[in-house]
């Protein structure tokens, strides 16, 4: 272990959420319905996101059993993009800032 | 086969097999969803830049009907400046991208006959319209929690006893039609999903062929 740290840990954590939260202010999160199948909901999040297969079924099932997933961090500007994409797509999403709800 | 289900061609693209009663039908809910949209009702054309600026230079209304708000839903839930700057921003891009899907699965479900041929680049769209037509109808049948949607499926399946009494035929189709965009929809996506690079373990999901 490095013996130079002089930052405690727990401001070194505080000082990152802090940073993200600056570089990335606003989510996207993509709300469960009854209607949206559990295979397009993977598909969009796989070719919209360009996310991995197992990270996009994953959020699919939290969206399909916890209700709603985050599924994009960024600008309000950015999350507003993936909004609209969701919409166009059919799925229903909302934008936030970080840290807003859960 | 599956009457309804898409199925890998062997040139590429997917077919779905469908009678001319089916497509009357079908054709006739996109009408009703396009119309809901705004579609060839004196919409401005998109083409003129003056025009867009002009649209979106005032506030737009988040729609009443439940149906259309399911299509074009708002984008805060607790900040209604947002969800008003998503709307004006973003409301008409969407009514013309959603009418433009319909329109082309219009277009195959008229020109069709009774093969659908779906070539892989126009399936994104196509399925993103089936989505629409579900959430609409979903919709005014009152759809609402996933029991909803299982109690629709089994009226579709079954039917409802008291139907031959009380006359009340007209859920049961719906429940059909309902059940049908489905089929369709789940069907042309796990297709699609086939076709998406990087995905040769099994889904243990996949329904069987």
């Amino acid at each position: 272990m490095p013996t130079t740290a002089t930052v405690p840990l727990e401001d070194t954590r505080a000082d990152a959420v802090e940073q993200t939260e600056a570089a990335h202010p606003w989510v996207t999160i993509v709300w469960n319905d009854p209607v949206n199948l559990m295979s397009y909901v993977s598909w969009v999040f796989r070719t919209y996101f360009g996310f991995p297969r197992t990270r996009a079924e994953h959020l699919m099932m939290q969206v399909h059993t916890q209700g709603r997933a985050t599924v994009s961090h960024g600008t309000l500007e950015q999350m507003e993009t993936d909004a609209q994409a969701m919409h166009g797509f059919g799925l229903w999403a909302t934008v936030e800032p970080t840290g807003a709800g859960h | 086969m599956a009457a309804g289900a898409f199925e890998a061609r062997v040139d590429g693209g997917y077919v779905a097999h469908l009678d001319a009663a089916e497509r009357g039908v079908l054709v006739a809910v996109v009408d009703e969803v396009v119309e809901l949209l705004g579609g060839d009702l004196g919409m401005p054309d998109g083409d003129d830049p003056l025009e867009m600026v002009r649209l979106g230079a005032s506030l737009v209304p988040a729609p009443t009907d439940p149906a259309l708000l399911r299509l074009l839903p708002d984008a805060s839930r607790a900040d209604a400046a947002v969800a008003a700057e998503f709307r004006r921003l973003t409301e008409e891009e969407l009514r013309r991208t959603k009418v433009g899907n319909l329109l082309r699965l219009r277009a195959e479900l008229v020109h069709a006959g009774p093969a659908m041929v779906v070539q892989p680049g126009e399936a994104p769209g196509l399925a993103a319209a089936l989505t629409d037509l579900r959430l609409v109808l979903a919709e005014r049948l009152g759809v609402s929690t996933e029991a909803d949607a299982d109690e629709l499926h089994r009226l579709a399946v079954q039917g409802d006893p008291a139907e031959a009494e009380t006359g009340e035929v007209t859920r049961r189709f719906l429940a059909l039609v309902y059940d049908l965009l489905t089929l369709l929809q789940d069907s042309l996506v796990w297709l699609m999903l086939d076709d998406l690079p990087g995905d040769d373990e099994p889904d243990p999901r996949r329904p069987p062929r």
